[in-house]
């Protein structure tokens, strides 16, 4: 799944892989974990606009 | 010339603003709706199909919504959605309009993601998975407050999820006053999307009406009533489909 996130007034594509069988805490932690690697901060406000 | 419906209302609204408050004026948007099948108080609540419905509040007093650092306030709401067909992120209760954030911003939203909450209050206190998983078909009681010592406490249901000892920024500003439910205040990231959603009892105030020190508060248990610390409420009654919201601040 690929979600576009908008963090400092700009919007990026993160994929955070398949999370259709994920709990809510391992989503929580594959979104931030694919955030870090994209280069953002997910401790910094983020708004999770949808799936791209 | 005879007193009609509309005139008295007037009238009973001047009388109101004499007494030293004038309600805020709700907008209403999209298909934002009275609905009784769900309900915390009063037999009916704000029913929000995620496609642009919301409501906004416009405070009746300048300044109402603004709180320099120091200034106690609470937000807070129920709200109840009925399931998780999407991943984005909707508005419950922000006074943000759109575009980049500013500090005097406030959000609580719902992100369907991982069906958890997320708050920012100045940018100090931002935290993305502020809660943990919240169940569909549920009310959920919603509190953010801050005392005048600067505590700033989340609380959802009743245990504080965030605490933070030194939020000291101030929340609101003079030309950016709204606050919307259920959406930006622009329409932006309507709750709930894929979804219906629910809100109950909003209710603004300008005291801490709980003490965000403690790491539990007492969940209400009957609908709020106005007083003078009372700065929006919103009890979001009425008949079926009515799309009349009051503040019943006056």
């Amino acid at each position: 799944m690929i979600l576009r996130i908008e963090q400092n007034g700009e919007t990026h594509n993160i994929d955070v892989g398949d999370v259709s069988a994920m709990s809510p805490d391992e989503k929580t932690n594959a979104l931030h974990t694919a955030m870090t690697d994209a280069g953002l901060e997910p401790t910094n406000f983020y708004i999770i606009l949808g799936e791209a | 010339m005879p007193l009609g419906a509309s005139r008295l209302a007037f009238l009973a609204k001047t009388a109101a603003a004499a007494g030293g408050r004038t309600a805020s004026t709700i907008g209403v948007f999209g298909d934002a709706q009275v609905d009784t099948a769900r309900s915390v108080f009063g037999g009916a609540s704000l029913l929000l199909d995620g496609t642009g419905d919301y409501l906004t509040a416009d405070p009746g007093n300048t300044g109402d919504f603004i709180f320099a650092g120091g200034d106690p306030f609470t937000f807070e709401f129920w709200f109840n959605y009925d399931n998780d067909t999407g991943s984005a992120s909707a508005n419950l209760l922000s006074n943000k309009d759109t575009g980049s954030n500013d500090v005097t911003n406030f959000f609580i939203l719902f992100r369907n993601f991982d069906t958890k909450l997320q708050v920012y209050c100045t940018s100090s206190f931002s935290i993305a998975a502020a809660t943990g998983a919240i169940t569909a078909d549920t009310w959920n009681h919603v509190a953010l407050v801050r005392n005048s010592s600067n505590n700033l406490g989340f609380f959802l249901n009743g245990s504080r999820q965030q605490y933070n000892s030194s939020i000291t920024g101030a929340v609101g500003k003079t030309g950016e006053e709204k606050i919307g439910i259920g959406a930006l205040t622009a329409g932006d990231i309507p709750f709930n999307q894929g979804g219906n959603g629910w809100i109950d009892e909003v209710r603004v105030s300008s005291v801490a009406r709980y003490d965000p020190t403690l790491t539990s508060l007492t969940v209400p248990t009957s609908s709020f009533a106005n007083d003078d610390d009372t700065l929006l409420l919103l009890h979001m009654d009425g008949s079926d489909t009515s799309t009349t919201f009051e503040d019943d601040t006056a």
